[in-house]
């Protein structure tokens, strides 16, 4: 190896026949073949450097739910996270890549005895920050055809992204807004027009305002994450 | 070799970096998300109001009110979940973990004749060590008071006064029930003071008559800053 080789010619050269090396414990700085010295190769070190804001890399699977008596289902789903510390980086420049989201495929049922629709919708997301405040949720949005063909919003729900690192798996419960009263139901049943959330990524991620809404579960919705988290020891964190 | 060296935009150009005070200190997270309702056996429309109790040492840095939370009114099939999904994200910035933080929750019907009424309460404490937990917690409605328990006075040994003690664990309790039946609602409490240990009027709980009713589920992510460095555990 490189190294052996060189302390090898450096003992050869400044010892004396029969003459034991008189530095024992201490050496200077010892000037390495590429030129870096220990106290700069101690400070590239990784470990010894402090970075100025942590990285949370996480990517996950949107899989597969049920929605009650609804056999086609698509899901849209958006990334809320804390708008001042929290920084998304694009990992393209897509026009569609600017704010995490994405709507899958319109998916069905497989017969009539199971109502388990799969999507297997994957997304992935980078993060950085400097505070965990605003921690990024994940909100997705059930919709397919109401008895027309149009589509109508089915359901709503919304998940925090899981802050351990590896793998995890989640349960994201469904909710339906239920409208003010029988009759405007009935109309918006028969025009289309149900009871919807109008931005619903900042409604429901947000909590505030939602004392007047009345809701009912319709299901649920299974995703699977995968968490990396970077810096975050170096923080205190972890 | 724990010298932190802080890395400018130059490669070659490194400096030492001073850490605050402020990066010492003990801080926590708690991320999570009011699931929601089971078991509590009504058609009316339920939700819930959760107020945060810790002690002296604990300060609220974010969100900057703490006026509490209010959920979604959901209604549910018999055996369904009473869905709430309402998310939270507190951060507290701890000198004296004396008073670990309480979730007072208060959960309120909704009829339908959109008059609210308290259902029930529950209490629950944030868990101590990081990564995913689920609280579940039981809650139970009052029925009513015995106030014979109050007439014994606080320094009184038990053993000497056992003449005392009612022998009708349910003396006055009929009052409540009877109003209770008449107008349909619960009694309630006057504070949430029999929720929790820290204020002085726990010692009260104990002439309260109670019957159980469902459980609150909250999925809670604790993260927590420096608690190893300090020698808490949990971390």
């Amino acid at each position: 190896m490189n190294t052996r080789n060189f302390r090898k010619d450096v003992s050869d050269q400044g010892s004396v026949k029969g003459q034991t090396n008189q530095n024992f414990g201490y050496t200077q700085p010892q000037q390495f073949q590429d030129g870096v010295s220990r106290i700069q190769e101690e400070m590239m070190d990784p470990r010894n450097i402090q970075p100025d804001s942590m990285f949370l890399n996480f990517s996950g699977v949107l899989e597969c739910g049920e929605c009650e008596d609804e056999e086609s289902l698509r899901i849209e789903y958006a990334v809320k996270y804390g708008g001042d510390d929290w920084t998304y980086l694009k990992t393209s420049n897509n026009a569609d890549d600017a704010e995490p989201s994405g709507i899958s495929q319109l998916s069905t049922s497989r017969n009539l005895h199971s109502r388990n629709i799969v999507w297997n919708f994957p997304f992935e997301c980078n993060f950085q920050t400097k505070n965990i405040f605003g921690w990024p949720q994940v909100v997705v949005r059930l919709s397919g055809p109401d008895f027309m063909g149009r589509s109508v919003a089915k359901g709503y729900g919304s998940v925090h992204v899981p802050t351990q690192p590896g793998y995890h798996e989640r349960v994201i419960r469904i909710f339906k807004p239920l409208p003010i009263s029988g009759f405007t139901g009935f109309l918006g049943y028969l025009l289309g027009n149900t009871a919807e959330l109008k931005n619903f990524d900042k409604v429901i991620s947000s909590g505030e305002g939602r004392e007047v809404t009345r809701v009912k579960s319709v299901g649920y919705v299974k995703v699977k994450f995968h968490v990396t988290l970077v810096n975050f020891d170096k923080f205190g964190y972890l | 070799m724990s010298v932190p060296y802080q890395q400018t935009g130059n490669q070659l150009d490194y400096q030492e970096i001073k850490q605050t005070k402020a990066d010492l200190k003990a801080e926590i997270h708690f991320i999570g998300q009011i699931v929601g309702g089971l078991d509590f056996q009504t058609d009316d429309g339920l939700f819930c109001e959760l107020a945060i109790d810790c002690g002296d040492g604990w300060d609220l840095l974010q969100p900057g009110n703490n006026k509490g939370i209010q959920t979604q009114t959901s209604y549910a099939n018999p055996g369904q979940l009473f869905s709430w999904c309402h998310p939270f994200d507190l951060h507290f910035s701890v000198s004296n973990i004396i008073g670990w933080p309480k979730a007072l929750l208060k959960v309120w019907r909704l009829d339908s004749s959109n008059k609210i009424d308290a259902c029930s309460y529950g209490t629950s404490i944030f868990p101590r060590s990081a990564g995913y937990h689920q609280m579940t917690c039981e809650t139970w409605t009052p029925t009513g008071e015995n106030l014979d328990l109050e007439i014994r006075k606080p320094n009184e040994d038990l053993a000497t006064n056992t003449d005392q003690f009612s022998k009708f664990d349910r003396s006055l309790d009929w009052r409540f029930q009877a109003l209770s039946f008449y107008m349909e609602n619960p009694p309630r409490l006057t504070t949430l003071a029999p929720l929790t240990t820290d204020k002085g009027d726990f010692a009260r709980r104990k002439i309260l008559n109670s019957i159980s009713n469902g459980k609150v589920i909250i999925e809670v992510e604790v993260i927590l800053k420096n608690f190893k460095r300090l020698s808490f555990s949990g971390q």
